[in-house]
């Protein structure tokens, strides 16, 4: 238990991870074995973990009938910041990042289309079987794009702030995360509100079958080959019928993480009372959960909550 | 089902001592060795969206191809295990010797079926579904174009170079007397044998090996992969091995419309006409030589290439052999102090996946020299220059026990000199920055490899 107060940032949201899965080895680009695919009109699979993808990201990768849910408003995409508070209080000077933006970003501190990954070298470094995949690099960026004076950001190092391929497994156990204590995990089905992972899929395969019967208006619309449309819809059928259990139970799947960000001073920007500072040096605890991977759409949830100790 | 009932046709070969039965599972092992190896190389061949002269509809097609030729590499590798477990319950020493290709089995002579390494054209899937091909009876009134299976109806030779030079593969069996005319025949005798249905009193009391010391006792592969692995140590266990080994090949005994081998190569070879009627020019497959070797391929960057899958094939194979022969639950229950649980860890997903895999896709996208062909591997395998063999002898051997996790260093420590020379001839012929970017991530993952191995002997 901690015996200081915090700034608690909770925040949660659909994120993107253009995962690659064994038996395709991880720098597979196009995906043909494994459960996860770059269609023919699709950007390389990545294994990046892009919690708020751009929207040029998304008008290349996310596929139909992801943006007509989003539309619906039966899905939002984006992590994003739920709530500040310290005890349990709103606290004001924070408020400002509610609704604001929270991405990992690669090892040059950029956000955008490129980003941390999913580090599984098929069980050279982390393993597909149970979702074991440490996390590479970690840093946090919380930010509200209308509001450019706040953020908040550290990046956890680890031993000689060496890649994790390089390093023994011990070294990086934090960053590989735990499996519940029961799965299918009852807190991600009620995130992303799926009970029933076959009548998911089972709707997935009916929603792609009608694709299939308009592609020719779908190509008039979006200037594409009617054709290469029908046979990538026949492939995300062929994924989903053919992987069956393996893709069905991802959905239900959720790997925790618990650990405090150390090795780095942290940038707090605009969130702070002069008299009550937050303390950049102290380790940050964090804890979140990844989960209700749709290995189709690439998507999945997270949920999960910042700590920053005051000085 | 009853193995002794119906009987064997009055033709069929019958196994009637232990040594028989032995050499014809051996065969059996080389078999499944050799389908897979063909299989896994045609894929290899296989176009991918964005890769020249394929368009995207077909690119789509095509991937859907491999993957379906991908998942039956692996069950053949699935077989390739049970057939080991049965010699393992035999009380016999496992088995995963093949010969170099090419070479034309006594099995398919009649056939005309060479073991072939050949890129993905029609004419080799042809070949893959007469592999698959159950006995005639189970064919009958399912649909199947059977004059595209008739023998030595196979397409013109495009070689790149001059004759096959295809050598003879004289089944261990006919040392026996023995002399099978199908994978399916065979797999009946051995089944026929292991059940004793003659009453021969040679076949009585075949499983004399130690069930603790056979793999899978606890360590299964995920079923999720679509392999279904289980111990085999008595009877019941090996029929159901067999019954399950003819089922997803032939399809023997399954429901209608089971995606069986044959089956699945039976539309991938229907839908490559329809493809070639659509577009006459339709072309799958990197324009790979046909039997890669060092006569045809004369590119420096694909011949070291090649001698280095060739050295990291052979030893995920030398590994998979060590699995085998000194698996043991009891060790493993020490977790991550033993041999075995090194190279069960490093043999099938790191060396498979992350090594072979990519490395043959590499090769298989370098133009072989001067001229229209692209490179290929020539999957040799390589004995240890340190575990000579014995004149005559063409069996990978391995050291003694204590001497395991050196010999492995050791070959893990070659494949990083090798992966590490590679990438630099790459950077010095300015090859693509993707193959170089490939290289470099296969080289970092050789070093965790080796150290990822060296930490669990030692710890």
């Amino acid at each position: 238990m901690r015996n200081w107060e915090t700034l608690d940032i909770a925040f949660e949201g659909y994120f993107m991870c253009r995962l690659t899965t064994d038996p395709d080895p991880t720098d597979e680009k196009r995906g043909v074995s494994g459960y996860t695919l770059a269609l023919a009109s699709e950007t390389d699979l990545d294994n990046y973990i892009l919690l708020n993808p751009s929207e040029e990201y998304l008008k290349k990768n996310f596929r139909n009938p992801g943006p007509r849910l989003v539309q619906q408003r039966k899905l939002s995409l984006g992590v994003k910041v739920k709530s500040a508070t310290v005890n349990g209080k709103q606290y004001l000077p924070a408020s400002l990042l509610v609704g604001g933006t929270v991405n990992l970003l690669d090892r040059d501190f950029n956000s955008g289309d490129v980003g941390p990954t999913f580090e599984g070298r098929n069980d050279i470094v982390g393993s597909d079987d149970n979702v074991e995949f440490p996390i590479d690099p970690f840093i946090i960026d919380i930010a509200h794009p209308g509001h450019p004076g706040v953020r908040i950001q550290r990046k956890d190092v680890l031993a000689h702030d060496l890649p994790l391929w390089k390093l023994p497994p011990g070294v990086y156990q934090d960053r590989l995360g735990l499996p519940p204590a029961l799965e299918p995990s009852l807190e991600v089905m009620e995130a992303i509100g799926v009970y029933d992972f076959s009548e998911y899929f089972n709707n997935r395969a009916k929603d792609i079958a009608g694709l299939i019967k308009n592609v020719d208006q779908e190509a008039a619309e979006t200037n594409m080959d009617s054709r290469a449309l029908e046979e990538m819809y026949k492939t995300r059928l062929y994924v989903i019928e053919f992987f069956g259990d393996r893709i069905r139970s991802r959905l239900g799947m959720q790997r925790i993480w618990n650990f405090h960000i150390e090795g780095s001073e942290g940038l707090i920007e605009g969130i702070e009372e002069a008299e009550r500072r937050l303390d950049p040096q102290t380790p940050w605890p964090v804890t979140f959960w990844f989960g209700g991977y749709d290995g189709d759409l690439m998507i999945g949830y997270m949920r999960g909550a910042l700590h920053v100790p005051f000085e | 089902m009853d193995p002794c009932n119906p009987p064997p046709h009055e033709n069929a070969p019958v196994i009637e001592t232990r040594k028989q039965l032995v050499s014809a599972m051996q065969d059996a092992s080389e078999l499944e060795h050799l389908l897979m190896i063909c299989y896994l190389h045609a894929a290899l061949t296989l176009k991918k969206a964005n890769e020249p002269g394929i368009t995207p509809a077909e690119a789509e097609v095509v991937r859907r191809w491999e993957a379906k030729t991908l998942m039956i590499a692996r069950q053949e590798m699935e077989h390739l295990g049970l057939v080991n477990n049965l010699l393992i319950g035999m009380g016999e020493a496992p088995y995963l010797y093949r010969p170099d290709f090419p070479l034309m089995s006594d099995f398919f002579d009649h056939l005309d079926l060479p073991f072939r390494l050949e890129r993905y054209n029609k004419r080799a899937v042809r070949r893959f579904v007469k592999f698959e091909k159950p006995d005639d009876p189970y064919l009958e009134g399912l649909g199947y174009d059977l004059s595209e299976l008739e023998p030595k109806k196979l397409e013109p030779v495009l070689t790149g170079g001059p004759e096959e030079p295809l050598q003879l593969l004289r089944a261990r069996s006919l040392n026996q007397g023995i002399d099978f005319k199908s994978i399916q025949e065979l797999y009946r005798a051995i089944q026929v044998a292991i059940n004793n249905c003659n009453g021969f009193e040679e076949l009585n009391n075949l499983f004399r090996g130690s069930a603790s010391r056979e793999p899978y006792q606890d360590f299964q592969f995920n079923f999720e992969m679509n392999i279904f692995t289980f111990p085999v140590t008595d009877a019941r266990t090996a029929n159901a091995a067999i019954n399950l080994i003819l089922k997803q090949g032939e399809g023997i005994d399954s429901q209608p419309g089971y995606s069986s081998h044959f089956h699945i190569f039976s539309e991938i070879l229907e839908e490559f006409k329809a493809a070639n009627r659509d577009n006459a020019a339709f072309e799958p497959a990197w324009n790979v030589v046909l039997n890669p070797s060092k006569e045809n391929v004369t590119d420096p960057f694909a011949l070291d290439a090649m001698d280095f899958f060739n050295d990291s094939y052979t030893t995920m194979v030398y590994m998979l052999l060590g699995f085998y022969a000194y698996f043991s639950p009891e060790s493993c229950d020490q977790s991550f102090m033993n041999i075995s649980t090194a190279l069960q860890e490093t043999a099938f997903a790191p060396m498979m996946t992350m090594i072979v895999r990519p490395l043959g896709e590499i090769i298989t996208r370098r133009p072989s020299g001067e001229g229209p062909f692209y490179a290929g591997p020539n999957w040799d395998l390589v004995p240890d220059k340190d575990q000579p063999l014995p004149d005559g002898e063409s069996l990978l051997r391995l050291p003694p026990e204590k001497d395991l996790p050196d010999f492995f260093i050791n070959r893990l420590g070659l494949m990083e000199r090798q992966g590490y020379r590679l990438k630099e001839l790459a950077a010095e012929l300015k090859l693509p920055a993707d193959v170089q970017k490939r290289l470099e991530f296969m080289c970092e993952n050789i070093t965790r490899m080796d150290a990822n191995f060296q930490r669990i002997i030692t710890s």
